[in-house]
């Protein structure tokens, strides 16, 4: 799963969102590293209701503009809770390896 | 079968507070996804993108632009058909994409398919410009012809031809056939009103096209500087002579003969003055739809028109000898009387506003009362609940929304 990927389905796992919501919300996630272009965003976005990890939810029209709400399937829950843990354990990993490293210096 | 076959494929709606001009940007940079795409998801795209630009923006930035041109080609490599299903459908026309309806669709809906449908003498071009081109001659694709003819090509189906060849696709890809389960991207036929033209929007039409022939074939009768003559050939030969150039014009046996012909034409005239004329002409017709000539019938006429006149024009100027142009004289002679009074008699009938062509021509012509006209049939794209289904033979019964199982 690509770092995009990850933060759209994280994104979602709060509450179904909206394609510009989506966007915020990977922003915000990622610290204002990882801004998502409109085809970057259908093309994860298509691949994910294809894969069964997301489904389209409601629509409504806010000042003329179509919104379509994305909500997480089970399926795309339980992916995303296994790859949090799957970067969990590589951080922690990656915290005793930096630990166990020598004191600069000191080589 | 007239209306557009496919829908718009990126609706217009302009949200609150952006610019027309930055929708139509989106427009054209989001034509680098497939057309069912844009028909499913250009809505939401319109909105998420003016949600994302700057208050006031009157195009897309370049940034958003490049991603869209991205992720739509990335659409399109990911939904595309496999290989082989895909050039037995192209070069053969096989219907071996029946699980890539969306994906046929679109291909029968673009602008070249005109083009693409006659792909495997396209690429038959290909050989034959090499032969060409090593014979020392240039190569046809630096010639204009080549680009007239493809114009022509394109443009025929579309403005002339009413998308018959669309049409012919869908009818061969899309429409479910009898028996066939009904899936998403199916086409189905469905009853629908015959359209017929009015009598009184065809009529003009119906005078004006012999009574022009006829002036063109007096003018040749007239003016014709030379004739066909026959001449006998050797004895024995069958049929025992020819027709040579270069005879006499006998004009005053010609112009007689075309006099005759129109007084045919007006003894028929007075016999249709009085069918038409007759009360009860009008027969209840519940699946008829009346129209007008429109460009496309009207454009035919002139075309035929031009292209029948072109004979006796070339008589009168002598480029070729007075000889077959007598006989569309002929003809034009007899039919323009009635088709004149049959318009005149039209305009002022009370009623006759619900006549077709087709009627007026029966009851002048035959004398019998207009047929009633059985319904027709149009294609149009299968509805949700129909999906699944196994498609009955020739249509529903139950009209335009069919109830199937």
């Amino acid at each position: 799963m690509t770092e995009q990927a990850y933060l759209v389905l994280l994104s979602l796992a709060e509450r179904p969102r909206h394609g510009y919501g989506i966007v915020q919300a990977v922003l915000e996630l990622s610290d204002d590293a990882v801004r998502l272009g409109a085809g970057t965003l259908y093309g994860l976005l298509d691949r994910m209701v294809a894969a069964g990890m997301v489904e389209p939810d409601r629509e409504e029209v806010v000042d003329g503009r179509l919104r379509r709400y994305y909500c997480l399937t089970e399926h795309g829950s339980a992916a995303v809770v296994a790859e949090t843990e799957r970067l969990a354990g590589l951080a922690r990993r990656a915290r005793s390896a930096l630990a166990a490293r020598p004191a600069p210096g000191r080589a | 079968m007239v209306a557009a076959p496919f829908p718009a494929a990126l609706p217009s709606v302009v949200p609150d507070g952006v610019d027309p001009a930055f929708v139509r940007s989106v427009q054209l940079w989001s034509r680098a996804y497939p057309r069912r795409w844009r028909a499913a998801r250009g809505g939401e795209l319109i909105g998420l993108l003016a949600d994302l630009a700057a208050p006031g923006a009157r195009r897309l930035d370049v940034r958003s632009a490049l991603d869209l041109v991205r992720g739509g080609w990335a659409t399109r490599l990911r939904e595309r058909p496999p290989l082989g299903p895909w050039l037995l459908y192209r070069l053969f026309g096989t219907r071996s994409l029946r699980d890539h309806l969306g994906w046929v669709a679109d291909d029968i809906a673009g602008a070249l398919f005109p083009l693409r449908h006659v792909m495997i003498t396209a690429l038959a071009i290909i050989p034959i410009n090499v032969t060409h081109v090593w014979a020392g001659g240039i190569s046809y694709f630096s010639t204009w012809s080549f680009w007239i003819f493809v114009v022509i090509a394109l443009s025929l189906d579309s403005q002339l031809l009413d998308g018959y060849r669309r049409w012919r696709a869908i009818e061969t890809y899309l429409l479910a056939r009898t028996g066939e389960r009904v899936t998403a991207g199916s086409w189905v036929r469905v009853r629908a009103p015959r359209r017929r033209v009015t009598a009184r929007a065809a009529l003009p039409w119906a005078a004006a096209a012999p009574v022009g022939l006829l002036v063109a074939c007096v003018a040749a009768a007239a003016r014709a500087p030379r004739a066909v003559r026959f001449e006998a050939t050797e004895p024995g030969a069958w049929p025992g002579f020819g027709l040579v150039d270069g005879g006499a014009v006998p004009r005053g046996a010609v112009l007689a003969v075309l006099v005759l012909a129109v007084a045919a034409g007006v003894v028929l005239a007075s016999m249709v003055r009085t069918r038409l004329r007759r009360p009860g002409l009008s027969v209840d017709q519940p699946d008829r739809e009346l129209e007008r000539v429109g460009v496309r019938r009207a454009t035919f006429v002139v075309l035929d028109v031009a292209l029948l006149a072109a004979l006796p024009i070339a008589e009168a100027l002598g480029a070729v000898p007075l000889g077959l142009g007598l006989w569309l004289g002929i003809a034009a002679g007899v039919l323009a009387p009635p088709a004149v009074v049959a318009w005149l008699v039209v305009r002022q009938l009370p009623g006759a506003g619900e006549l077709a062509f087709v009627d007026v021509r029966r009851i002048g012509l035959v004398g019998r009362a207009p047929r009633v006209d059985g319904p027709s049939s149009v294609l149009t794209p299968a509805q949700p609940s129909e999906v699944g289904a196994v498609w009955p033979w020739p249509w529903s019964a139950k009209g335009q929304t069919p109830a199937l199982g």
